[in-house]
């Protein structure tokens, strides 16, 4: 991946807890280095510049005026993406958008639209389909052994509730709600592995942790598909007991059911905490890497994006549908596909 | 008809929990039920269903959606129950001669805590240079008698039909 010679020159905006996933996949990567950060907190972005040695910026503006960053990540509150995405786009920078792509279908086609028009690479963050087992059941599903898959349930429950009231994910003016924030991720999953846009979102939520949420921390969203398939998707973060960490990924086909088991690892822990399952060592950073690459080789040589852009609009438009499914009680039809 | 899911030990044990308030208040079931066989999902497992879900959040009016394939081989609805329960399940048949069950699975979420039961055990894996294979043990499985479902059944098939939620009460 050194077509060029040298490394794709990266800038960050905003250092907060994801940039630092990112932060790390750069460090064992030749094909891409980071060459600036920037955050609104200028005194943060010094100092994460200063142990990454590389530049920091107070502001966007100064970091997209550095010749040196050819591609920049967008790591920054959801209500931030669309604005600073046409911005990037703008200045003549390929962009990874932490996911959602944008708070609302509109804005997600505008971004898109504008990376079309300028040739610029736009990845978006859907970090899931990197996973380890999220590529292993769609190699399961593509090589045809559970025929044609009619059924998806996900699960990823968990009790991490975001520190404080004033976390802007508790917000839904600036987060979108529960379902563009963190149900965007699995219900991206079901699509790619039914194999087909959804149609419609039918949401039930709860505010388990607080009656006071104005946010749905736990969250179940089914998808229906024109071919007669679906999905269930079901994501918390209102567990007890807070340590509770529950994943499931079942595919079930035509002609059999792959499962990813929550002690699927086959590490499972007795500690204060209660019975867990752990994750094996380095399987996260892996994601990240994976994420990147691909990154990398649209930037660098006009790969096709993972996932594709179209699929990126389709889980705002089905995270969009699922909110207002929560709002109005009822099945929302989603349109086609951009 | 009878079947013996809602009798399955653990998950008699996971009831006792829920009923006892080990996991705290119910918040969340989910059932997955994935058969060898042939015919419509609904109608070959629906019954069997409704009543395992019965059993765990007891007689209760859901508002759901349903959606199934054009063959019927596969059913699934999500709904909310009385005192904003979350039901799901996942019902479907997967061609074969073998009249066996590939997955049986509840998840029953609480206020405190989850309880997850594998309705296919307890059993063995026996695992040889021939292959893998499961032997179960334990009390020999009984089959209980099911409540009458048909008008569920019937509301869940048009709601996936329609492609509309609908109201119904188990």
């Amino acid at each position: 991946m050194m077509e060029h010679g040298t490394p794709l020159g990266i800038g960050i905006v905003g250092v907060g807890g994801i940039a630092l996933s990112h932060m790390a996949a750069l460090r064992t990567m030749t094909s891409a280095q980071l060459v600036a950060v920037c955050d609104v907190d200028a005194a943060r972005a010094a100092e994460v510049a200063h142990a990454e040695r590389c530049a920091g910026y107070g502001s966007v503006e100064a970091l997209l005026a550095d010749d040196a960053v050819e591609a920049v990540i967008v790591c920054t509150p959801n209500m931030t993406h669309e604005a600073l995405g046409l911005q990037v786009l703008a200045a003549g920078k390929h962009l990874l958008m932490e996911k959602p792509l944008a708070m609302t279908p509109e804005g997600a086609r505008a971004v898109a639209d504008e990376a079309a028009a300028r040739g610029l690479a736009l990845a978006v963050g859907h970090s899931h389909r990197f996973t380890d087992q999220s590529l292993a059941i769609r190699e399961v599903i593509d090589a045809g052994e559970i025929g044609t898959p009619r059924f998806v349930r996900v699960v990823m429950n968990g009790g991490w509730i975001w520190p404080g009231w004033q976390a802007w994910v508790l917000n839904p003016e600036l987060s979108g709600g529960h379902s563009l924030h963190n149900g965007i991720h699995i219900v991206d999953l079901a699509s790619w592995w039914i194999g087909e846009p959804a149609t419609s979102v039918f949401s039930v939520g709860q505010h388990a942790t607080s009656e006071a949420l104005e946010i749905h921390d736990y969250l179940v969203m089914e998808l229906g598909f024109a071919s007669g398939a679906s999905a269930v998707c079901e994501i918390s973060r209102g567990e007890r007991p807070r340590s509770a960490g529950y994943l499931e990924l079942t595919v079930v086909g035509t002609a059999g059911v792959v499962s990813r088991t929550w002690d699927a690892e086959g590490v499972l822990a007795w500690t204060d905490a209660g019975l867990t399952a752990w994750d094996i060592e380095g399987s996260a950073a892996r994601v990240f890497l994976r994420e990147l690459e691909a990154f990398v080789a649209a930037a660098r040589s006009g790969a096709e994006v993972i996932p594709p852009v179209s699929a990126a609009i389709h889980a705002v438009d089905i995270a969009a549908a699922s909110e207002a499914s929560l709002r109005e009680g009822r099945t929302i039809a989603i349109g086609a596909p951009a | 008809m009878t079947a013996s899911l809602t009798i399955q030990p653990g998950y008699t044990r996971a009831l006792a929990a829920v009923r006892s308030a080990e996991i705290g208040l119910l918040r969340a079931v989910a059932l997955d039920v994935v058969s060898i066989g042939a015919g419509n999902a609904l109608r070959e497992l629906g019954t069997e269903a409704i009543d395992v879900l019965r059993a765990a959040t007891g007689p209760t009016t859901v508002d759901l959606q349903a959606h199934s394939t054009a063959d019927g081989g596969a059913t699934t609805f999500l709904g909310r129950a009385g005192r904003g329960v979350v039901v799901s399940a996942h019902l479907s048949i997967v061609e074969g001669e073998r009249r066996e069950h590939l997955r049986a699975a509840i998840r029953l979420v609480g206020t405190h805590g989850s309880v997850l039961v594998d309705l296919l055990r307890p059993r063995l894996d026996v695992r040889t240079a021939a292959g893998t294979r499961q032997v179960p043990f334990g009390v020999p499985r009984a089959d209980a008698p099911l409540g009458d479902a048909a008008d569920t059944l019937a509301a869940i098939a048009e709601s996936a039909r329609s492609g509309r939620t609908t109201s119904i009460t188990w």
